[in-house]
């Protein structure tokens, strides 16, 4: 194989890498672009340029912060998010504690019964939500917090994803580490909050953003179990959009542009958890 | 020592964060505990759909309501509109019932029948009802009584591009008289779909609504409904008792109308089969089926457009469908008295005046109809019209929503998309009639 | 160590009392509102339970063999396996490819996470608006692109053969960006040492990917399998604003026909009948994920 081959191989192979990034980015990026151009359109603007598709399709021919303006004071749109982070906060917060501590005993505790409680856990997992609906809200009343906030983030507090994913990530951390842990005289919850903890961070981050995004985008449960309108979540308020007679477009962009900010500001922060070899570190020699 | 301290300190973590559970509950209070303390006042609560400045509009109404009874207060419980049935369901289920509810009216038979709803015959007695028109007092009626305040009522209407038309040289018919039939009316609009179509070098639709394909027997059904003769079963489209389809919707006009149907949304590229939000205001629809708020919607929204109103076009039997939402009272109330004399409010002249300031939904007493002024101006007269000389309420039926799953949405968007018409109309008649038996009385 | 005798006395003790304690939050929270509701929901399938008339009528198996009898119900679980055997096979490998791409901080690594992410993010309710124009059977932007190839446009959610694949697409879409989350917080804990090693003795890239990647990432597969599968299972959302179910039910998931059955015809006790049938199938399913692959591992 002489030089030129290698060469057009390696080219070749560029240019098609270099094709599938753009048609990756271009893929995913698009219909978050045209959400974020239609919401600074007049409502007469956004369907307008749709068929065909053109570049007036994403960049507004009138732009207008109207929209946002509207959100926030005849929507009142700002309580809604309020709402909706100290709900997703708590949530975060509870699930991640609550979770790996049940997930640590799973994972490093030998005890008799523990494969069951695995499975009491697992088995939850099963019956789709939509079936517990009505169940759960009366359990919810009969402890007597229904129409408050509690009501809609303690049943995600438990979470089996969660738990099975940091159970996941401690199986895999060697014995070794945690009976060093032990021999320096540390219970078990001490290395459970200073040693395991630390070394399952990428795992805390995954939890960390699926718990905040699936209560930032939860709709049934916290729509059926609050009725104080003034108690309204984001996604119940864009809900109230969309009524029979007319569907309000233009604030529904700018709402759900809104809404994914939060989301992307909290993914940034946790970013850097993700890169190779923070917590590789292997056991030496 | 120091290993009993740490084990202690992990007791205490978990108990304060137990704790941080509980605490939420107690710093929000329900809004139950406050009237329990002052005994004179009594509270109900009225639930409803968001939607077009209805809280606005009711907000106001109870503000009046209270300040003449100081001794009832009315709180609100809203839903948006698309989870309003399952909302009401799951409130049922829990017991945690409003003790108002406004109700899609043609469901009022269903709710009746199954003991939901207390009846209103004594604030709406039989010799009130020449004051409505026909057809929401039909929807509101059950074994003879009357379950919902039957104080609005409404009709479809057609809107129309007046520009598109102008283009392309057609007239459109002005009065009830001069309406056109179907085939007229694809004739005629399929001009002015072409015509604008080359004028805009885009797909442009002949006729649309809030939702297409069309997805309820409010939108859907009268088209069906007109193939007959006005007696006729499928003038009728169901059973009296409201639970057989079989020789109702299967006629040959029936069959006849929804192969029609079916070829305005694919041999004649008429009706579109995916949704086009704001396509009439957006000029890309000639023709828009829409209730009358539609109308103001248009006006501010797109300052643009050229619109106007037209009769709906009709097979043998010019109809177009009615009812509304009407107040009903929760059998389970523990307030009958004050829900009563809070509905008996919502239905007065004040109220609905008060009401139609925010909202403009058509009252159902034609009485006072006229003493609201939009209601007399502009579009709203062909509305008025279509609703009193035309009007008819839907297939009525204890079972309703079923048959709104089953029939409006489910065989109708099979047609739509173009299913085998004969196959699909008595699959859907066996699975409907197979869940209304239970109704058959 | 002095300490050790006295630490192996307290042992079983320390470690059965820590784990009461320990997982005693997440045990009572599971009771309360997994267990309870979900016994309750068995108890309303053995009824012919009326949400609006609140009248139960005792009717023992009747809705599970009903269920099993109904081609509707039969035809939910026929399309939801579909959609599961399409959905979950594409999010591991897309997942598992993106993660890869993006494993080594490079130059734009960062800026690619976030945009394979966008989807995650972005409302599903303007997900499946925007999808929903891009398959408009006449002028969405596919089509446009169809047309200009001079092929014939498709109507992707209108056509029976086409909707569920459809959805797929959208799903995958949507989703792909959490596995790749997954898939990269197990890649970071293989250590690079191994891959080091490797190297020197002149394995290739795709060498190094099947002897030592996927097999370490083998946990973190069993767990997006099973995450997904389930996931795959109880699909409903998209469903519910796009399609509901049609078109001629060939987007009819399992979800949909328990929501229809249970706030559309308030048959609340046949709803719960076939979500225990659900729970009973997706219970069958991680078993059989669980033992295939530990089999795998005592293989080796």
């Amino acid at each position: 194989m002489n030089t030129f081959t290698i060469l057009l191989k390696r080219g070749m192979r560029n240019i098609i890498i270099a094709l599938s990034l753009l048609f990756v980015v271009l893929a995913f990026s698009i219909p978050y672009l045209w959400m974020i151009g239609s919401s600074f359109k007049p409502r007469a603007e956004i369907f307008q340029y749709i068929f065909p598709f053109t570049w007036r399709t994403f960049v507004p021919v009138s732009p207008t912060f109207h929209n946002f303006v509207e959100l926030f004071t005849t929507f009142k749109f700002g309580s809604s998010i309020f709402l909706s982070l100290y709900i997703a906060f708590l949530t975060v917060v509870f699930s991640i504690v609550v979770c790996s501590m049940i997930a640590f005993v799973l994972a490093k505790l030998q005890f008799k019964g523990r494969t069951l409680l695995f499975f009491y856990i697992l088995a939850t997992l099963m019956v789709p939500f939509e079936a517990r609906i009505v169940p759960l809200y009366l359990v919810i009343r009969s402890l007597g917090v229904d129409n408050t906030i509690a009501a809609i983030y303690l049943p995600w507090i438990a979470d089996a994803f969660v738990i099975f994913l940091f159970r996941q990530h401690l199986c895999e951390i060697p014995k070794d580490f945690y009976d060093a842990g032990l021999i320096e005289g540390c219970t078990h919850f001490r290395v459970y909050r200073s040693l395991m903890l630390p070394m399952i961070t990428p795992a805390i981050v995954s939890a960390i953003l699926i718990k905040f995004i699936w209560s930032w985008d939860s709709f049934i449960w916290p729509l059926v179990v609050i009725r104080n309108p003034r108690l309204q979540v984001i996604t119940v308020a864009i809900s109230n959009l969309f009524s029979d007679q007319d569907i309000l477009w233009n604030i529904v962009f700018s709402a759900a542009f809104v809404t994914t900010i939060p989301v992307l500001v909290v993914f940034f922060m946790l970013q850097k958890y993700y890169i190779a070899g923070v917590t590789s570190s292997g056991i030496k020699g | 020592m120091v290993k009993i301290r740490k084990r202690t300190i992990g007791l205490f973590v978990t108990i304060t964060l137990l704790i941080f559970c509980v605490m939420p509950i107690f710093s929000q209070g329900s809004q139950e505990n406050r009237s329990e303390k002052d005994q004179s006042v009594v509270e109900i609560e009225f639930y409803f759909p968001e939607g077009f400045n209805r809280p606005l509009a009711f907000g106001k109404v109870i503000e009046k309501f209270e300040q003449a009874h100081p001794n009832i207060k009315v709180r609100t419980r809203i839903t948006p509109y698309t989870e309003f049935i399952t909302s009401l369901a799951i409130m049922w289920a829990a017991n945690d019932v409003s003790d108002v509810v406004l109700t899609n009216s043609p469901d009022i038979k269903q709710y009746a029948y199954e003991g939901a709803l207390l009846p209103l015959d004594d604030l709406f007695p039989k010799s009130d009802h020449q004051y409505y028109a026909p057809g929401i007092i039909e929807d509101v009626l059950w074994e003879g009584s009357v379950y919902g305040a039957p104080i609005w009522d409404s009709a479809v209407g057609l809107y129309y591009n007046v520009d598109m038309f102008n283009d392309a040289g057609i007239e459109a018919p002005k009065t009830l008289d001069e309406a056109w039939t179907f085939n007229q009316f694809v004739t005629n609009v399929t001009k002015v779909m072409k015509t604008a179509e080359k004028n805009q070098n885009q797909k442009v639709w002949g006729m649309a609504s809030v939702n297409n394909p069309l997805r309820e027997d409010y939108w859907n059904m009268w088209i069906i409904r007109s193939a007959g003769t006005e007696d006729s079963n499928t003038f009728k489209s169901i059973s009296d008792d409201g639970t057989k389809l079989k020789g109702y919707l299967d006629t040959p006009e029936a069959i006849e109308a929804l192969k029609f149907y079916q070829k305005l949304y694919n041999e004649y590229g008429f009706m579109p089969k995916a949704d086009i939000p704001d396509g009439f205001g957006t000029g890309q629809v000639a023709t828009y089926l829409g209730p009358i708020s539609s109308g103001w919607t248009f006006t501010n929204n797109f300052p643009n457009l050229n619109w106007d109103v037209m009769p709906l076009p009709y097979f043998v039997t010019p109809i177009t469908h009615t009812g509304s939402f009407a107040p009903s009272i929760a059998a389970r109330t523990k307030n009958p008295e004050a829900a009563k004399t809070f509905v008996k409010y919502l239905s007065s002249a004040e109220a609905l005046i008060t009401y139609a300031q925010y909202n403009e939904s058509l009252p159902g007493r034609i009485d006072i109809r006229n003493q609201i002024p939009e209601f007399s101006e502009g579009h709203s007269i062909m509305f008025q019209e279509l609703n009193e000389k035309w009007g008819r309420s839907r297939p009525m039926s204890p079972g309703h929503t079923i048959y709104q799953n089953i029939i409006s949405r489910d065989m109708m968007l099979d047609i739509a998309y173009g299913a085998d018409v004969e196959r699909t109309v008595s699959d859907a008649i066996n699975a409907a009639e197979s869940q209304l038996r239970r109704y058959v009385r | 160590m002095k300490n050790l005798n006295c630490f192996q006395d307290k042992t079983k003790r320390s470690v059965y009392l820590h784990a009461i304690f320990m997982s005693l939050p997440a045990f009572i929270a599971i009771l309360i509102f997994n267990y309870i509701p979900i016994l309750q929901a068995i108890r309303y399938s053995f009824y012919d339970y009326n949400i609006i008339s609140g009248r139960m009528r005792w009717v023992g198996l009747a809705n599970y063999t009903d269920a099993l009898k109904d081609p509707f119900v039969l035809n939910s679980f026929w399309v939801t396996v579909k959609y599961f055997l399409m959905n979950v096979p594409l999010l591991l490998l897309f997942g598992l490819i993106l993660s890869l791409a993006v494993e080594k901080p490079r130059f734009g690594t960062g800026f690619l996470r976030s945009i394979i992410l966008l989807p995650v993010v972005t409302s599903l309710v303007v997900a499946t608006t925007i999808w929903g124009f891009m398959y408009h059977p006449s002028n969405g932007l596919f089509n446009s692109i169809l047309q200009t190839l001079k092929l014939p446009p498709q109507g992707f959610l209108t056509t029976e053969k086409l909707a569920l694949p459809s959805l797929v697409v959208l799903g995958v879409w949507k989703d792909v960006g959490l596995v790749m989350l997954f898939f990269l917080s197990g890649l970071t804990a293989i250590p690079y040492e191994l891959h080091e090693v490797a190297m020197l003795d002149g394995a290739s890239y795709f060498k190094r990917l099947i002897h030592i990647t996927l097999p370490m990432l083998r946990g973190t597969i069993i767990f997006i399998l099973i995450f997904t599968s389930i996931g795959a299972f109880r699909v409903f959302t998209p469903v519910y604003m796009t399609t509901k179910g049609g078109p001629l039910r060939s987007t009819q998931v399992i979800v949909m026909s328990i929501y229809d059955n249970a706030f559309r015809y308030n048959q609340m006790g046949f709803a719960s009948a076939i979500s225990i049938l659900v729970a009973l199938i997706l219970i069958g399913l991680s078993v059989i994920q669980f033992l295939s692959v530990r089999e795998r591992k005592s293989k080796n």
